[in-house]
């Protein structure tokens, strides 16, 4: 019997294992776009970047999103260290996690708002292609992450929590968090 | 007619100065250069690092 138990422990969930080879193939579609930027940033003629005429994209104010964002990931953190022990604390975790990605999310279409007033669209150079194809991708991932992280929610404040989803729509969400600083330090600086 | 046929081949192997695969990766800028070499060792080592790391995780919740 202890046994059994032991090794139903030591089993992955498959909605877990699932969603890691997800994140895999995700890693390397964002890496493959990165790489792209890269060369081109490199290859820019006159080496500037970004192309003079083209506006700058806003750092500080994105630095002070990309923390909200990684607030999120540690008040997820923290949801499911209290998951097993105090549930209604670990629920107000949970949702205030959401409310940091929708923050993150709103920020991000504050700020594509602005950039495209000043003229920075997906044709006006490849600078604006690249911002708008990479950080556009990320942005869809948010998306997605915070619908399923609602979903979640909701189905664990009406009691119907399944540990395995939690922690496979956990992995989703811990991936758009680590992943987006990446994503600052190469598109924005 | 096996001779002839080599003999064409490799006469005409020698007709370009250097034949690289991948044009772009030989430019004359060294940052360019670099910057294409870092990103295909990058790119080359992802997916091995990525399947390892998830090997090495399975194998540590196993024993």
């Amino acid at each position: 019997m202890a046994a059994a138990a032991q090794a139903s422990a030591k089993r992955v969930p498959n909605s877990v294992l699932g969603m890691i080879i997800f994140v895999a193939t995700e890693i390397m579609f964002f890496a493959g776009l990165m790489s792209a930027h890269t060369i081109a940033k490199a290859t820019v003629l006159g080496g500037v970047w970004p192309p003079a005429g083209q506006p700058r994209l806003p750092v500080e104010r994105t630095a002070i999103n990309t923390a909200i964002l990684l607030l999120s990931g540690i008040l997820l953190l923290i949801g499911n260290r209290r998951m097993s022990t105090q549930r209604e604390s670990a629920l107000r975790y949970v949702a205030a996690a959401i409310a940091c990605g929708i923050a993150f999310v709103g920020l991000q279409g504050v700020e594509w708002f602005g950039l495209l007033r000043e003229g920075l669209t997906m044709t006006s150079s490849s600078h604006g292609a690249f911002f708008y194809l990479i950080v556009g991708a990320h942005a869809l991932h948010a998306v997605a992450a915070i619908i399923a992280l609602t979903w979640v929610y909701l189905l664990m404040r009406a009691g119907k929590f399944v540990p395995s989803r939690f922690a496979a729509t956990q992995v989703f969400w811990y991936f758009v968090v680590v992943v987006w600083p990446v994503i600052y330090l190469r598109v924005y600086l | 007619m096996k001779l002839r046929r080599i003999s064409a081949v490799a006469a005409l192997s020698l007709i370009p100065a250097a034949g690289w695969s991948c044009p772009a990766c030989m430019v004359n800028d060294p940052k360019t250069a670099s910057t294409y070499l870092g990103m295909t060792l990058i790119l080359s080592a992802l997916p091995l690092i990525l399947v390892g790391g998830l090997g090495y995780w399975f194998w540590r919740k196993q024993s």
